[in-house]
């Protein structure tokens, strides 16, 4: 579970968060502690899951939890899944994009804030 | 000292060949001064001993045309020194004319002429008559000199011809199979053994930038290394003759190496005289250094050694092409699936330069069914190799569009006729085998009918019907013959090169590949290593050979049954197990049903995590069972669930019943059975 700042305003810096392996009931603490780590000056936090190749209901929860989190101040949760992946099944099986922003590739975060700024 | 060709014949018509001497032995010394006075006159040399003892010795040192001995003389007398001339292999052909003083030495002439003398001139001599004599001894010398030199001159060069074909049957045995490497330095070794030379070097030109790298050294010459030639050996490459080099010639330093001797030089032109190809240096051995004479024949060497060199260089390339092209033609790699193992082997023929026409291929045409194909274009060569390569792309084509096996034959079958014509033909079997049942349906064209291996070792061969080969076939398709493999039989396809060994019937060949089949272990490696072995031990194949093995494992689906600790990581662990059992037991599952099954264990082993009564010894049980298209996976716990639910399993319980066909809990007062089941598993 690598990570890495990318460029953004030193005020509201973007960061992504690339995910890999399994994410279970036995994996979700550690991730949760990764979470919290994540720092408050953060105002979008991407969530890129295309490496991850399992993910249940305590992933989802986790991220609903991270979304929640966030939001309360002002940040922001965009989570990366492709289609086709086991992973995207279970979002799309739980309406996840309903809540929080789904995006299909990374690159598609990008066009979609180009587009909005 | 340098010197090239030219300079050695002009050095042949210069030297000088010594007349042979008339050589005077009389004790007397005045006798001598007179024979001296007679025959001066005929312009010859004289040399003149005064006893039999001096003339042996001067007979030693240089030619002699003819002797004048006197009869008569102290120690060793006249026919005394005459038996002793006679007696040696070198001086037993010189004439010898007896001088004897008075007539009454008659019964001596008679013994003179008994020991092999052929004239005699009694003192006083008329001097006419002896200068004609001597005169005509001498010419007559000298014609046998002659005769003498040509044969010979004659055998120095037999000899040198057999050396250069000494070199030659080298050079020519070395062209078919032999790599440069090896080539050059058995070249090496033999051109020092022939030119008695201490130690050479082999140097390649391998790139235009004139750099020689050393790819062969023998005796001091070994430690030889890179070689950036200076002008004066540039000079010599482009003269492209042999040279002599002695210590303090320029280029002596540059080549002599590790050695003092002096070396010659032979530049290896391409026969086309195109480039340098390199350079073969021979240092003399000690005390010996290399004879001018030697140099036509060095010449001869290098023609042979660059010849040879060539044909290596081409030999290597054109091996390089059937490579590239024969990689290029056969599957990268096998198609991988749970429940066969597949194998395959291609062998050129024994060259490997010709390009062979026999191909192998698998394809995974569902998640149920695998084509497996071999063939053999009659022929060789490239074109032979192209026309295979359509027809492999054709046969795939045909095969993916998912036909009988009949059909897919007859079908390439039109297309070879509609477009190559009765030019071509091939033997061809194609086959799909059901992964879930085990049957394996083909059809053949011509080609050998595949062996199978039971697990118990015993083989049989599947000997069906066969129609013609490709190309020549009829109107009806070829027939189809289906054969059930069972779980751990072995299927071998195969060409005939697999069974037609030199000096061998067919039936031989294939009874010596079913034996191979059916001893050791059932894996396809493994089989197609021991076929591939025997059929080597018969010698290097004569045709191209290409086999495919696949070795089926169908074993009824098993349940599967396991418990574990109510841990977080137990949740894990049952979910890779599951995995697992899947891949096995149910290989055709597309990977869409293969993670909602993981989804549904997972979320319901977490359920039982979630809800165990804290930190205890509480466990759970997972079976799966497939009964055809049906796949059930339970999860029991040995506890009671808790009362209050959690938001994680208010998404669990939601997402199993999203992903499984059906979902039923059971809830006693000894645990909670979760079922799950899936229906229509294909």
């Amino acid at each position: 579970m690598d990570e890495h700042s990318i460029a953004g305003g030193g005020a509201s810096p973007t960061q992504v968060e690339r995910l890999t392996g399994e994410i279970d009931i036995a994996t979700a603490p550690q991730l949760s502690r990764r979470f919290s780590a994540v720092p408050n000056t953060v105002s979008t936090l991407i969530v890129d899951l295309s490496e991850v190749t399992f993910l249940d209901s305590a992933g989802i929860q986790l991220l609903h939890q991270l979304h929640d989190r966030l939001r309360t101040r002002d940040a922001e949760l965009i989570v990366v899944s492709p289609p086709g992946t086991s992973p995207r099944r279970v979002l799309d099986l739980t309406a996840f994009d309903a809540r929080v922003t789904l995006r299909d590739s990374l690159p598609e975060v990008w066009t979609a804030s180009q587009a909005s700024s | 000292m340098t010197a090239s060709r030219a300079d050695l014949r002009r050095a042949e018509l210069r030297a000088p060949v010594e007349p042979g001497a008339i050589l005077l032995v009389d004790d007397h010394r005045e006798n001598l001064l007179a024979l001296e006075a007679v025959l001066d006159p005929l312009g010859e040399p004289i040399v003149s001993v005064e006893s039999g003892e001096e003339a042996l010795r001067t007979l030693l040192r240089r030619e002699v045309a003819v002797i004048l001995l006197d009869v008569r003389m102290s120690r060793l007398d006249g026919v005394q020194t005459a038996r002793l001339i006679r007696s040696r292999p070198g001086t037993r052909h010189i004439p010898i004319i007896f001088l004897t003083a008075v007539a009454r030495d008659a019964d001596q002439i008679e013994l003179a002429y008994a020991t092999g003398a052929v004239d005699y001139v009694i003192k006083p001599f008329e001097p006419s008559v002896l200068r004609a004599k001597v005169s005509a001894f001498i010419a007559l010398s000298r014609e046998r000199a002659e005769r003498l030199r040509q044969t010979r001159a004659r055998e120095r060069a037999e000899a040198a011809e057999q050396a250069v074909r000494t070199l030659q049957s080298l050079s020519d045995a070395a062209l078919a199979h032999l790599e440069l490497e090896p080539l050059v330095t058995e070249l090496l070794t033999r051109a020092c053994a022939l030119f008695r030379a201490a130690g050479g070097a082999l140097l390649i030109a391998e790139q235009d930038d004139g750099v020689l790298t050393v790819l062969a050294g023998h005796g001091p010459m070994r430690a030889f290394g890179e070689l950036t030639p200076s002008a004066t050996v540039r000079q010599l490459l482009k003269a492209g003759t042999p040279a002599l080099l002695a210590p303090g010639d320029g280029g002596w330093v540059e080549l002599a190496g590790a050695t003092d001797q002096p070396v010659a030089a032979i530049p290896l032109t391409d026969p086309d005289g195109s480039r340098t190809l390199g350079l073969l240096v021979l240092a003399a051995a000690p005390g010996a250094g290399f004879d001018a004479g030697e140099l036509s024949l060095l010449d001869l060497a290098g023609e042979r050694i660059a010849i040879a060199i060539r044909h290596a260089r081409q030999f290597e390339h054109q091996r390089e092409l059937v490579e590239t092209l024969q990689r290029s033609l056969l599957p990268e790699r096998l198609p991988e699936h749970p429940r066969v193992e597949l194998a395959a082997r291609y062998r050129p023929e024994e060259t490997g330069t010709r390009v062979g026409g026999d191909w192998y291929d698998a394809i995974q045409l569902d998640e149920r069914r695998l084509a497996l194909m071999i063939g053999d274009v009659v022929g060789h060569g490239r074109a032979a190799a192209a026309r295979m390569g359509e027809l492999r792309n054709a046969l795939r084509a045909y095969a993916i569009e998912g036909h009988p096996p009949g059909i897919v034959l007859q079908q390439l079958d039109r297309l070879v006729r509609a477009t190559v014509g009765p030019t071509m033909m091939a033997t061809v079997l194609f086959g799909v085998l059901d992964l879930q049942s085990g049957a394996f349906t083909m059809a053949r064209a011509g080609h050998p009918p595949p062996l199978v291996r039971a697990p118990d070792g015993t083989v049989r061969l599947l000997d069906t019907g066969s129609t013609l080969p490709i190309g020549v076939s009829g109107d009806d398709p070829p027939s189809e013959f289906t054969y059930a493999l069972g779980d751990g039989e072995t299927l071998l396809l195969y060409t005939d090169g697999a069974v037609d060994a030199p000096a061998e019937p067919i039936d031989a060949g294939i009874e010596r590949i079913m034996s191979a089949l059916g001893s050791g272990s059932a894996a396809a490696e493994a089989s197609c290593d021991r076929v591939l072995a025997r059929l080597l031990e018969c010698g290097p194949p004569r045709d191209d050979v290409a086999i495919l093995a696949a070795h089926v494992r169908i074993a009824k689906p098993g349940p599967l049954g396991f418990g574990l600790p109510a841990q977080r990581q137990s949740v894990t662990v049952a979910r890779h197990r599951l995995r697992d059992w899947l891949r096995r037991e149910a290989p055709e599952l597309d990977s869409r049903t293969v993670s909602d099954l993981e989804l549904a264990i997972t979320e319901a082993t977490s359920n039982v995590v979630r809800h165990a009564y804290g930190p205890t010894d509480a466990s759970f049980q997972v079976m799966a069972t497939r009964d055809g298209s049906m796949i059930e996976v339970t999860v029991r716990d040995h506890g009671r669930w808790r009362a209050s639910r959690s938001t994680a399993q208010g998404r669990g319980l939601p997402l199993i019943e999203a992903v499984c066909d059906k979902l039923a809990i059971d809830r006693t007062n000894t645990g909670t059975t979760v079922t799950m089941t899936w229906t229509n598993i294909p």
